[in-house]
């Protein structure tokens, strides 16, 4: 599954979500969907927007992760 | 990507809200009236219906049956005549009434920029089962009134046979098809809102 790590991003930016939100135009709650993995899908737009605000790559942002098959 | 001719869509929908909403009190209107009518024509005695001298002409026109007004000269009263046509009148307007409610409940979620919310479908379901049903019952009240009318005049003579509305099946079976078009367009729907 992927996992969103934009919470740990935030916070080696030390950049609250909301800054965030203002500087990609991209409401609070979007975000917060995105960051609490409720979203299906991310735009490559948005990713791009996230990636240049924050300096970082996209791999830093979105997380591989085998499922536990039990 | 595909083109939205807003303006288009925008006056399409406004011009029906317009007509259901004036069809739906025209409608209510109307039934009360029927209502009012049947209850006077009938505590009225039959005599006064009846037309003097060598009768009247009249044509019927009412599924399965044509009659050509040449071909039938009333002479007994037209009460019943009447009173079946009030019938009809009476059976036909909540199914009109139940159509142009459901379009209209559509439209409204049109309106608040959700076509594809679960509801709309829901109606668009309604409205197709609407067409199918009315298609197949409503002939069964032709046939009522035709009954009627034809015990009450001599000069009457077709075969009842129960013949279903084909062309309102029609609509039901389209209806139907794009309601279920619409519910594909609500999971694409929901696709898209889940997308950030």
């Amino acid at each position: 599954m992927i996992i969103v790590r934009l919470d740990r991003v935030l916070a080696d930016r030390k950049m609250s979500l909301s800054e965030l939100s203002e500087k990609i135009d991209i409401s609070i709650v979007n975000l917060s969907n995105l960051k609490t993995g409720k979203v299906k899908a991310i735009r490559f737009s948005t990713l791009e927007a996230i990636c240049e605000v924050l300096s970082c790559q996209p791999g830093e942002i979105l997380e591989f992760e085998k499922e536990n098959e039990t | 990507m595909n083109n939205f001719n807003s303006v288009r869509f925008n006056r399409v929908i406004k011009i029906t809200d317009v007509v259901i909403k004036v069809f739906k009190i025209f409608f209510m209107v109307l039934f009360a009236l029927t209502v009012l009518a049947i209850a006077i024509i009938a505590l009225m005695p039959s005599d006064l219906f009846v037309v003097g001298g060598e009768g009247i002409r009249i044509g019927i026109s009412l599924h399965p049956v044509i009659i050509d007004s040449s071909e039938l000269v009333i002479t007994e009263s037209l009460k019943p005549l009447i009173l079946s046509a009030l019938f009809l009148g009476l059976m036909y307007l909540p199914f009109t009434y139940l159509v142009f409610r459901l379009i209209g409940l559509v439209i409204q979620k049109t309106k608040e920029k959700v076509p594809f919310d679960s509801m709309a479908i829901t109606h668009l379901f309604k409205l197709s089962y609407v067409f199918l049903v009315g298609g197949l019952v409503l002939p069964l009240i032709n046939l009522i009134a035709l009954a009627v009318i034809r015990s009450n005049y001599a000069g009457i003579n077709f075969s009842l046979e129960y013949s279903p509305h084909m062309n309102m099946i029609f609509t039901g079976v389209l209806v139907y098809i794009l309601a279920n078009i619409f519910e594909y367009g609500g999971y694409l729907q929901s696709e898209v809102d889940a997308t950030v």
